[in-house]
């Protein structure tokens, strides 16, 4: 299967299983006894949280695998895999702080995974930024890698956050022996986590692949503007920006 | 329910949003890879 099938594939699962995840959630699972009706939050907010996670794991891995085989092909996976993280890590702080507003009466806290979460977001966007500064394709990987790691270092403090200092924030839904979500709502959760990694698979090939045509564009471009350079310098015929074509 | 209204509103629009922003840039490249490979024929 190639790249392109496998991206339509996941997408229109994807937006099956979430259209599946909107009906549960909003109209067949009922209110919780604690929460209320803003216990349908639950089945946005984690599956955002998930797939930031998923993203930055991503970008790690193509990070660590750039930085060994200089492959371009990493470099343009962990491209894709933080921003797609940048864009999940901001709506699991929006989804997050809708959920707060009504519960805790306030839109922002200074809880440790709220300000962990929001740190992991600012450092998706550094790296974003450090990947449109100028320079060669390879100090772009490069610099990207470092801040890419730098963030994914965030990723357990984010995680254990709730573990390791006292927090407003709930702890562990689904990891925890004493489980205290079941039946429908615990299906509907789980299922939007599915629908949420299928969406994000078929984003991840698809900014991928833009990301490496976007490069061989671009060398293409930088190759011309070499080829012109050099004739108006020699005064002779331009010559081809790609060697071997000719 | 206007909060759960507007979490639901806030992350579908923004994926779908993302998602359409997504295809067009791939469309775009994929346009620039082209022309650049039909330049490059021409050239021959």
């Amino acid at each position: 299967m190639n790249s392109q099938i496998a991206a339509r594939v996941c997408a229109v699962l994807g937006a099956v299983v979430l259209g599946v995840v909107v009906v549960l959630g909003l109209f067949v699972t009922g209110p919780d006894v604690v929460q209320g009706e803003y216990v349908r939050m639950i089945y946005l907010h984690p599956a955002t949280a998930w797939t930031a996670y998923s993203g930055i794991g991503v970008a790690a891995f193509a990070s660590i695998a750039w930085l060994r085989t200089r492959k371009m092909s990493w470099d343009h996976l962990a491209g894709a895999g933080i921003e797609i993280s940048a864009v999940f890590t901001f709506l699991a702080l929006v989804t997050g702080s809708i959920w707060g507003r009504p519960t805790w009466n306030s839109w922002w806290q200074w809880d440790p995974r709220i300000t962990s979460t929001t740190l992991l977001f600012f450092l998706s966007i550094g790296a974003l930024t450090v990947r449109r500064l100028d320079g060669t394709v390879e100090q772009r990987a490069r610099r990207s890698a470092v801040v890419v790691l730098l963030a994914a270092v965030n990723v357990p403090i984010v995680h254990f956050s709730v573990d390791w200092w006292r927090s407003l924030h709930q702890g562990r839904t689904l990891a925890r022996v004493d489980r205290t979500i079941s039946g429908l709502q615990l299906s509907t959760m789980l299922l939007s986590i599915v629908g949420f990694t299928l969406v994000f698979s078929a984003l991840l090939i698809l900014r991928a692949r833009t990301n490496r045509w976007e490069d061989e564009a671009a060398q293409g471009g930088l190759g011309e503007a070499v080829s012109m350079r050099r004739s108006e310098a020699t005064g002779g015929p331009a010559a081809s920006p790609h060697p071997g074509t000719v | 329910m206007g909060y759960v209204a507007a979490g639901y509103i806030a992350v579908f629009g923004t994926i779908g949003l993302y998602t359409a922003w997504a295809i067009i840039k791939s469309r775009r490249a994929a346009a620039q890879v082209l022309a650049a490979q039909r330049a490059r024929g021409d050239e021959q």
